[in-house]
Parts: C-alpha cells; sequence; structure tokens
C-alpha cells in the first residue's frame, strides 16, 4: 500500500516498531499468580459449599447429578488455562518511555500497544492494590482528556520505580508548559 | 415570584415522576386505613421539601467579583463556589415550555472541572441571561486573550463578532429532516417506552406477562400475511414518532457563527440555544442514510471536548445540511489548506472476511434456533433473506472503509446502508492504540485506534506496518507542535 503523502520523510520519523519495551518486575507475576490463586480457592470454596448444601436435596441430585464431574473438570480447566495465560501474558507486557512520549504494550493473542505524548497527559496517578503492596509494588495510571477507555496503567512498578517515573512525567510535563 | 413557580412545578414535577405508581395505588387500591396514612405522609413529605427547596432558593446568590463567578447557597451547610473565568466551557440557554409560558430562561454553565461540574440558573429574565452571558463570555476572552498574546501574540485570531447565519431549517426542510430520519430508531424509543411501561405497571402489581405471552403467542403462530401487516404498520407508527420527533426538538433550527464559535438555536416547546467554539471542537462528522441521499441532506455533528466524559450533550448534531453547509463548516474550522491531498487509501480484504465469518455465525445460531424450536410459518424466509444481506452489508462497510491523511489532517470514511465521514485535526490527537486481534496478527494486520477529547477514531485492517508509520507520524505531529487540543 503506497503511503507517501507528506514532505517529512516517513521513514526518518521515530518508530513505534522500534521501541524497546522493558519488562514489568518478577515480582509482579508472582503477585498476579497468587491473586489468581485465591479468586480460584474462593470460587472453589463457594462451590463446594453450595453442592454440600444442596447434597441431601433429591431434586438437585437428580438434575445436577450426572453432570457435576463435568462440571468440576471443566472448571479446572479454565483455571489451569487462567493460570497458563496470565504466566504468559506477562513476558507479552512491558512498558517504555521515550523523550517525548510513553507508551504500554500489553495481550497475548489481542495485542495492543498504547501511545500518549507527554504534552496530552492531564496527571498521573500511582495506585497500590493488597496483593501489590505485599510486593512493594505499584501501578502508574496515566490520564489523558481522551477518556478513560484510552488511559494508560502501568502495572508491575517497584513504588520506587513508580514515583520517579511519576515525578519524570510532572517534570516533562511541566517543562512542555514553560516553553 | 416567577422563580418560586417554577420553583414548585419542578417540585410537583419531579415528585410526581417518583411517585406516580404509589398515587396510582392510592387512586385504585382497595381502600384502607393505611391508605390515608400513606396520603399524609407524602403529602407532608412533599409539602416540606417545596418548602426547603423555596427557602434555598431565598439563600442562592450568585455575583462575579475578580475575574470569578461566586455562587453562594445553602440553609444550614453553606456553600461558597468560586469558578474562575477562564474555566467556563460554555454558557447555554435553554427554555422549556414552563420558562415560556413565564417568559424567563434557564442559563446553564459548564465548567472544565471534574464530575458534575455544571450550574444551572432557573428562572433568569431573558435580558438578564443574555447579559450575564455575554458578560461571562467576554471576561473570559479577555484573559484567556492575555495568557495566549503573553505566548505568541500575532497567533491570535481575530473574528468579527457579527452574527453570520449558516442554515436556518425552514418548515419544509423539517418534514424532509423528518421523513428521513433513522426509523429504527424510533421503533426502539417505542419499545423502551413500552418495556418501561410494563415495568412501572409491574411495580404496583398488575399482571402484565399474559398480555405478552399472548403477543408471542400471536408472533409465533401468525401467517406470513399477518407478518407483512404488522411490519407495514410498524413502519407508519415509526415514520409518524420520527417526524413529530424531530419537529419537537429541531422546530426552527438555526445554526449561525458567531466570532469563533458555532451557535445552534432549535426547539418547540423546549428550546434550546448551544453553542461550540471552533477551538474546542474535535472532530466534525457527517454522514447520511440512503434516505437522506436520496433527499442530498446530511446530518452533522460537532464533537467537542466536555468537562468530563463525552456525552451525547457536548455534540451538536445538525439535521438537514447540504454539502454547501458541510464545505462551510470544513472551511472555517480548519482552513482549505487542512482538506488538500486528501487521497483515500482503503482497507484490508480481510476486513470483509472477517465481517462475513461473524455474521455467517450468527445466522447459524439463527437457523439451529429455528430448527430447535420448530419450523414457523413465513419465518424461514427472513432467515434466508439475512445471508445475502449480511455479505452485501459486509462488502459495502469494506468498500466504504477508507482513511486518508496529509499533514495536518485526518479524514475517514465508513458506513454500510449509509455514509459516514469524520475530519480530524491531528493536533486534537490524546492518544494512539495499535490493537492485533489473533487473526490480524497472522495476517500482520493491525487497527489504529486515535482517541481524542471527544471520542475515538479507528482505522480497521491496515497493514501492520502502516499502521506503524502512521503511528509514528500521529505522534510526530503532537509532539512536535505546540498547537493545543483545546
Amino acid at each position: 500500500m503506497a503511503f507517501s503523502n507528506t514532505q517529512i520523510e516517513i521513514t526518518s520519523l521515530p518508530t513505534v516498531s522500534s521501541i524497546d519495551y522493558k519488562g514489568l518486575d518478577k515480582d509482579y507475576l508472582i503477585a498476579t499468580l497468587i491473586r489468581k490463586l485465591f479468586t480460584w480457592i474462593i470460587i472453589g470454596v463457594v462451590a463446594s459449599v453450595v453442592v454440600q448444601i444442596n447434597k441431601s436435596n433429591s431434586d438437585f441430585k437428580e438434575i445436577a447429578g450426572p453432570y457435576i464431574n463435568y462440571v468440576i473438570i471443566g472448571l479446572c480447566i479454565i483455571a489451569l488455562l487462567n493460570f497458563l495465560f496470565a504466566y504468559l501474558g506477562f513476558f507479552k507486557k512491558g512498558y517504555a518511555v521515550r523523550e517525548k512520549d510513553i507508551s504500554y504494550k500489553t495481550g497475548l493473542f489481542w495485542k495492543s500497544k498504547t501511545l500518549i505524548p507527554f504534552n496530552r497527559i492531564q496527571h498521573s496517578e500511582v495506585k497500590q492494590g493488597p496483593f501489590e503492596r505485599l510486593f512493594g509494588l505499584s501501578s502508574l495510571r496515566v490520564y489523558t482528556a481522551g477518556g478513560s477507555a484510552s488511559d494508560l496503567s502501568i502495572y508491575g512498578l517497584k513504588q520506587a520505580e513508580a514515583n520517579h517515573l511519576k515525578q519524570f512525567i510532572i517534570a516533562k510535563t511541566s517543562a512542555d508548559e514553560e516553553e | 415570584m416567577i422563580a418560586i413557580i417554577l420553583i414548585i412545578y419542578k417540585y410537583i414535577n419531579v415528585i410526581i415522576r417518583q411517585v406516580w405508581p404509589f398515587l396510582l395505588i392510592l387512586l385504585w387500591g382497595g381502600g384502607s386505613d393505611r391508605k390515608s396514612t400513606i396520603a399524609m405522609g407524602l403529602a407532608v413529605l412533599g409539602f416540606a421539601s417545596m418548602f426547603w427547596a423555596i427557602l434555598s432558593y431565598f439563600k442562592f446568590y450568585f455575583f462575579l467579583k475578580n475575574d470569578e463567578l461566586v455562587i453562594q447557597k445553602g440553609i444550614l451547610k453553606k456553600s461558597n463556589l468560586n469558578i474562575p473565568l477562564d474555566r467556563i466551557q460554555s454558557v447555554n440557554i435553554n427554555q422549556n415550555i414552563v420558562h415560556q409560558i413565564l417568559n424567563v430562561v434557564q442559563l446553564e454553565v459548564d465548567t472544565a472541572g471534574t464530575k458534575g461540574a455544571e450550574f444551572k440558573f432557573d428562572a433568569l429574565s431573558k435580558e438578564k441571561a443574555e447579559a450575564l452571558r455575554s458578560i461571562l463570555i467576554s471576561k473570559k476572552k479577555e484573559i484567556s486573550e492575555t495568557q495566549v498574546s503573553s505566548h505568541n501574540g500575532d497567533e491570535l485570531q481575530v473574528f468579527s463578532e457579527e452574527r453570520k447565519p449558516i442554515l436556518n431549517l425552514s418548515f419544509a426542510e423539517l418534514i424532509k429532516v423528518g421523513l428521513s430520519q433513522n426509523h429504527f430508531r424510533s421503533v426502539g424509543v417505542v419499545m423502551l417506552v413500552f418495556f418501561w411501561i410494563q415495568s412501572s405497571v409491574e411495580d404496583i402489581g398488575i399482571e402484565t406477562d399474559k398480555y405478552t405471552k399472548d403477543f408471542f403467542d400471536f408472533l409465533v403462530s401468525a401467517s406470513f400475511k399477518a407478518v407483512m401487516t404488522m411490519i407495514v404498520m410498524a413502519s407508519i407508527v415509526a415514520v409518524g414518532i420520527s417526524l413529530v420527533r424531530t419537529i419537537l426538538v429541531y422546530f426552527d433550527a438555526h445554526l449561525w457563527r458567531e466570532g469563533s464559535r458555532l451557535k445552534f438555536s432549535h426547539g418547540l416547546f423546549n428550546k434550546k440555544e448551544r453553542s461550540a467554539p471552533y477551538q474546542k471542537i474535535q472532530i466534525l462528522q457527517w454522514g447520511n442514510n440512503p434516505l437522506q441521499k436520496l433527499l442530498k441532506i446530511f446530518d452533522v455533528r460537532l464533537k467537542q471536548a466536555s468537562s468530563s466524559v463525552v456525552t451525547a450533550k457536548s455534540s451538536l448534531r445538525i439535521p438537514g445540511c447540504t454539502d454547501d453547509h458541510i464545505s462551510y463548516l470544513k472551511d472555517s474550522w480548519l482552513g482549505d489548506k487542512a482538506l488538500e491531498k486528501l487521497i483515500i487509501h482503503g482497507v484490508s480484504i480481510h476486513y470483509f472476511y472477517r465481517r462475513v465469518l461473524w455474521r455467517m455465525v450468527f445466522c447459524a445460531l439463527l437457523f439451529a434456533i429455528y430448527y430447535l424450536v420448530g419450523q414457523i410459518n413465513g419465518w424461514l424466509i427472513f432467515l434466508v433473506l439475512l445471508v445475502p444481506y449480511f455479505i452485501y452489508t459486509s462488502w459495502l462497510s469494506y468498500k466504504k472503509s477508507g482513511f486518508a491523511i496529509n499533514h495536518t489532517t485526518l479524514y475517514i470514511t465508513k458506513g454500510m446502508l449509509d455514509d459516514d465521514f469524520a475530519l480530524l485535526p491531528l493536533a486534537k490527537v490524546q492518544n494512539v492504540i495499535i490493537t492485533q486481534t489473533p487473526y490480524q496478527s497472522r495476517k500482520d494486520l493491525a487497527d489504529v485506534g486515535v482517541h481524542t477529547a471527544s471520542g475515538s477514531i479507528s482505522i480497521p485492517y491496515i497493514p501492520l506496518v502502516l499502521a506503524e508509520q502512521l503511528s509514528d507520524y500521529f505522534l510526530y505531529r503532537v509532539e512536535s507542535s505546540r498547537e493545543l487540543w483545546m
């Protein structure tokens, strides 16, 4: 497909494809897996409680009895896939800071790359969930006027790194305004 | 005094809207002692809140002080709000039917703050509202101009403040607009109203299931002819509703330019006047459906940045525009230079394949349901017709999807049976997202999403290399220029 519409040599521009993404902290992988384990344990407990309560109910036996093993196997498979994809997906996540923009990529199957120029950033925020706190991790969220669907969140940063990055963004955006 | 009448009216309105099922019970329900107690309770509550509302009216002040709009309100909990004038995004004048009877207007001030940061001043006389608005706007302009000129004085554009009419919708044109609406939307509105009434009626305990069931039984057993008759009747109702709706909303519509902003006033009972400063418009969209194509009219949407989230409110919809109106809007917004050399590139044929594939899966599901439920008279023909319809519309949508780009502007075309176009100055871009589905990854294709402060635009199914080049260029434009997006 021909695309030569501009006087600027498009090939001389810094390219998105050559961005070197920095992977997330290994601790974040462990934190994610533990969080998932927690969720699945809760699901398992709830499911077995439901089964135990209804065990004596004859209607329940009749309707659900033959399928119950399949349901358990199905849930186990989903859980395993969930862990597997979380593990594989981790290595696809990464962020990069360039001179004038910040970007984050994610996605094992459905891939996406978000790019935000510093001079469009409204504000940024460092967040910490309970599991992240255990590992001293934080996430950084960058807001633009483009609406929440297009904001950028970088997960799995060491707390110091997140704060440092936030300071860097503040410096960049305010330097931009002063120019 | 008028203000108090308005407050009373508003309160009665709100109360009736909220408690009408109870009122129905009171009127219908079996007489008992409890009934009168409930009625008493409601009445006391109603009067108390009305009294409170009137009291707060007397404690509501607003005034201008040092480039700030100050609002003082509150009876027990006093609050003092200061809004810097340069934060005010837009000032709109509205007039509903009660306002019209009482000959007053409502002034709506929208700020760039966070959620819910807008203020409504009810019951101002028209002169007062207009005076206040012009003060607010001229002050705001003064402030922002001094700020801008401290940056670079010569970039300041000077527009004459006189009123230049662009579009005046006559009654005949209004009828044209009404007849060429998307009538499916009217059907949707009818259904919504129907479900709302049904759920409200059910709330007060009347069984509606029986009627609904009868209706579905009818649908299932109906002959082809009966179904056709129903469709024809529904279409007539839908056209009628669209016509009435259009006349109510767009009666006496005027679009004009005042200096560096566009203004649009419209409405029969609910008169509205809204403005869109050129600087705030992010995307210009226009399009027409097959009916509108015949009549050579377009619906235009001016999408402008608003306080927090993108709402339908901040996008001005201007119906009944012709080619001339659109080219005026384009030129006056971007200048004719921005529209040079826009050569349209198509998207990949895989876009068509994928659309067809998903729709065929959907058709297969419908067929499966059809055979599982049992063959019903006259419905198979619709299902069979659905297949070529989907293929045809997918083809159209592939053919019509395209994009063009020059130094400053991105231009998008899309549509199925209708045509849609959008113009986006690259300086308005907030961020860029490249996405790939597994299928696209295999074919080295990607979507590029461009987000602005008022909605986003997506270029589907283009080669990944091109997607990256486009992103590079968008980012280069945004990062290398000091042009503001608002």
